[in-house]
């Protein structure tokens, strides 16, 4: 048989190679020049099935606007930025491929969510793995604790720093001793460690932690528990319609008459709380869900935040829904602090991300439209962020904001040194 | 001269050799989103496999594999935690597994019918609750992140892609071999083997330890993977998932499971970008489409395919 094909020599193999490696080069070249006027792209990893989908559509509009603002205006560093956005349905191993598809799929420069701290745990390995800086809300301590890494910042306070801020004021001002109501699941638990070991440490007892599955609609046997003569506080740290239906009972028991009722960031989130179970109830927040409770010099940077989100000044989107005060400004501020940090380190691509990541250590962020829940920073150490937070109080249907605690009173000792 | 039966078998294997070149070549020519979403179709067909061995030839129906992915994922975990390697870690999930495999199959294997099928998912949901309790050992909920460097998408694939094929290797032979030939007639007619004098619950613990040990490697080779265990590894709808991929691929082959866990995969992910709460209704057509039209399932459909390619050899 004859051979119709050429022999290969090790002199056309190796010039072979080396016009293989020189038009890659030139791939590359063609690449990195067209690389700096293609879109930026931002994933949003969001809830919108699920149990936190009353979050999830609040965070959807909230990076939204921010998005079309920041494009409005010339884009970052004169590059349209694309919002592409997944749904966790609230589940950690949904969350964690989602993760990957925003990434691998979907091109995310970076990310940003998810509120459920589950999804963001299990996402932190993929941000790892490809290098995609993320921005989690989720706020288990371990974000930015044992299972932080370099790309990770979390702007929003985690639950260690709720308590932090928390404990002493609930402690002087309703009391030292206190029965705990909370949701039996990761988040409440942490929530039982990370306040109860704050109130004992400081001379305070807790009286009984009781556990409560979720999805209960009875919490009469619960309830029961509470001894009134005993504590001084009922703390609740329950999740939307849970914590509604613990309020109710509790007025029918008559408890909200005998003690003082306490409640976590998630007890009154996105809920109406204009009935007479929720009067004198006392929360923390991040945000006030009114906008009559935003520091004086902030409020004009409110009006037009909300505006553009579209968030009434007494908390309610269009269609009368109401907002998670608490979270659905951190997209907005995590796509303008990205902006801010780009734009500073001169990021054109991922190869910068190092340089990126220096400027958002430390980061002292200045309260305005681009930051309206208030001055902020991220602390180099763990890569978290500690903010203002507020005590709010349910009266006559509304929430009054009471006292505004500072971002030092949240601070407390990294569990990380990255 | 050849028999219609032998030129099947290399029509078979000749398909089976493109397969294998084409996965040997997948990463050179697809992107990296499409290297993980094999990846992954490959552990949970080994998953789907290990409850084909209870289920296909076995002739259990047991709603509780969850317990055993959970339980490989989480001994791949704390094997990390302890500095151990890959290698030492995989094996220990399968032989921890398969203790548990060994454990369960002995408590339930005497249970037949309704009552079997009960007695596993109760199983399952009581493991998951323990799982959710537990947070100092699972971390509930929200999982525990898995302590390892990762050697890169590419290697990591070959890794999953060689072990896969050791497995479907280990399986054929199993199938095959004199134990393989005794499950089968327990699944067929568990009363004639008792009565030709085979233990019968022994060889039913004997498929459970074994399929409990591979669903342990899945276990631990997705956690490896993805980088997290959480408590919802033991839910039980993750047993569920093993069923209907093992059904619509073609129960009691070794390779239809691959078929099934492969094709939900990438149905999962092309209908999340277009319509997620459709996957739930497309999957349950395709399950009673198994059932009623096709009961070998998708593999019986392609062999039959195969048999019938290159005209009839009358």
């Amino acid at each position: 048989m004859k051979n119709t094909g050429r022999r290969l020599t090790r002199r056309s193999f190796l010039k072979g190679v080396i016009a293989g490696g020189l038009s890659l080069m030139a791939g590359g070249l063609k690449f990195h020049r067209s690389y700096s006027s293609s879109p930026i792209t931002i994933g949003l990893q969001v809830e919108l099935t699920g149990g936190l989908a009353t979050y999830g559509y609040w965070h959807l509009k909230s990076a939204r606007a921010a998005v079309d603002r920041i494009n409005a205006e010339g884009g970052i560093g004169g590059r349209k930025v694309k919002l592409v956005h997944e749904d966790t349905e609230t589940d950690p191993t949904t969350g964690s491929r989602k993760m990957r598809r925003l990434i691998l799929k979907r091109g995310a420069d970076f990310v940003i969510g998810s509120q459920h701290s589950g999804v963001c745990l299990a996402s932190l390995p993929a941000s790892r793995r490809f290098s995609v800086p993320y921005f989690p809300i989720g706020e288990a301590t371990e974000i930015t604790g044992s299972d932080g890494h370099e790309y990770v910042f979390r702007l929003n306070c985690s639950v260690e720093a709720h308590a932090e801020a928390g404990y002493r004021w609930v402690m002087k001002n309703l009391g030292p001793n206190w029965t705990v109501l909370y949701a039996d699941y990761a988040m409440g638990q942490s929530a039982v460690e990370d306040w109860g070991s704050r109130l004992e440490a400081s001379g305070g007892r807790i009286v009984d932690n009781i556990a409560v599955p979720q999805g209960t609609d009875d919490f009469g046997p619960y309830l029961q528990k509470v001894d009134p003569e005993k504590s001084d506080v009922l703390v609740i740290i329950l999740y939307g319609p849970d914590a509604l239906a613990c309020l109710r009972r509790s007025e029918e028991m008559g408890l909200n008459n005998e003690l003082a009722l306490f409640g976590n960031t998630g007890s009154v989130e996105a809920l109406d709380i204009d009935f007479s179970g929720a009067e004198g109830l006392w929360s923390i927040t991040n945000y006030p869900r009114c906008l009559e409770g935003s520091p004086v010099e902030l409020k004009d940077a409110n009006r037009a935040f909300r505006e553009m989100v579209g968030v009434s000044s007494d908390g309610r989107g269009s269609k009368g829904r109401i907002v998670d005060a608490s979270h659905f400004w951190v997209p907005w501020e995590g796509v303008n602090l990205l902006k801010e940090a780009m734009e500073s380190a001169g990021w054109e691509g991922n190869g910068d991300n190092s340089r990126l990541i220096e400027k958002l250590e430390g980061i002292n962020i200045h309260g305005s439209v681009d930051y309206p829940q208030g001055s902020k920073y991220i602390r180099a150490a763990d890569h978290q962020g500690f903010h203002s937070q507020y005590i709010q109080r349910v009266e006559d249907g509304e929430l009054e904001i009471k006292t505004e605690l500072s971002p030092e009173d949240s601070e407390y000792e990294p569990n990380a040194e990255l | 001269m050849k028999t219609k039966t032998s030129r099947d078998v290399r029509k078979f294997i000749a398909i089976m050799i493109l397969i294998l070149a084409g996965l040997g070549v997948l990463p050179f020519f697809v992107g990296r989103f499409h290297v993980v979403l094999v990846t992954e179709a490959l552990i949970l067909g080994v998953y789907a496999l290990s409850f084909d061995l209870i289920f296909g030839y076995g002739g259990m129906l047991s709603f509780g594999q969850s317990v055993f992915f959970g339980v490989g994922a989480y001994t791949i975990l704390y094997s990390f935690k302890g500095g151990l390697g890959l290698g030492v870690s995989l094996l220990l999930a399968v032989f921890v597994a398969g203790i548990f495999g060994l454990l369960v199959g002995s408590a339930v294997v005497r249970v037949r019918g309704a009552k079997f099928f009960l007695i596993t998912l109760v199983g399952s949901i009581l493991f998951y609750l323990l799982a959710l309790d537990n947070r100092w050992l699972t971390g509930g909920s929200d999982g525990m992140i898995v302590p390892t460097g990762f050697s890169g998408l590419a290697e990591n694939y070959y890794l999953v892609l060689g072990i896969s094929l050791s497995v479907i290797i280990f399986a054929t032979v199993l199938v095959n071999s004199p134990l393989g030939l005794v499950f089968k007639m327990i699944r067929d007619n568990e009363r004639r083997a008792g009565l030709l004098g085979y233990s019968v619950g022994r060889y039913k613990v004997t498929a459970f330890a074994i399929g409990g040990g591979l669903a342990g490697l899945a276990g631990g080779l997705y956690a490896y993977t993805t980088g997290f265990a959480s408590a919802g590894f033991f839910h039980w709808t993750r047993s569920a998932d093993a069923v209907v991929w093992t059904i619509l691929g073609g129960a009691g082959t070794v390779v239809g499971p691959f078929v099934g866990a492969a094709l939900l995969t990438f149905v999962r992910e092309t209908l999340s970008a277009i319509m997620g709460n459709i996957y739930p209704v497309i999957v349950g057509v395709l399950l009673i489409l198994a059932v009623i039209v096709f009961p070998g399932g998708l593999f019986g459909l392609l062999k039959g395919a195969v048999r019938n390619f290159g005209g009839s050899d009358e």
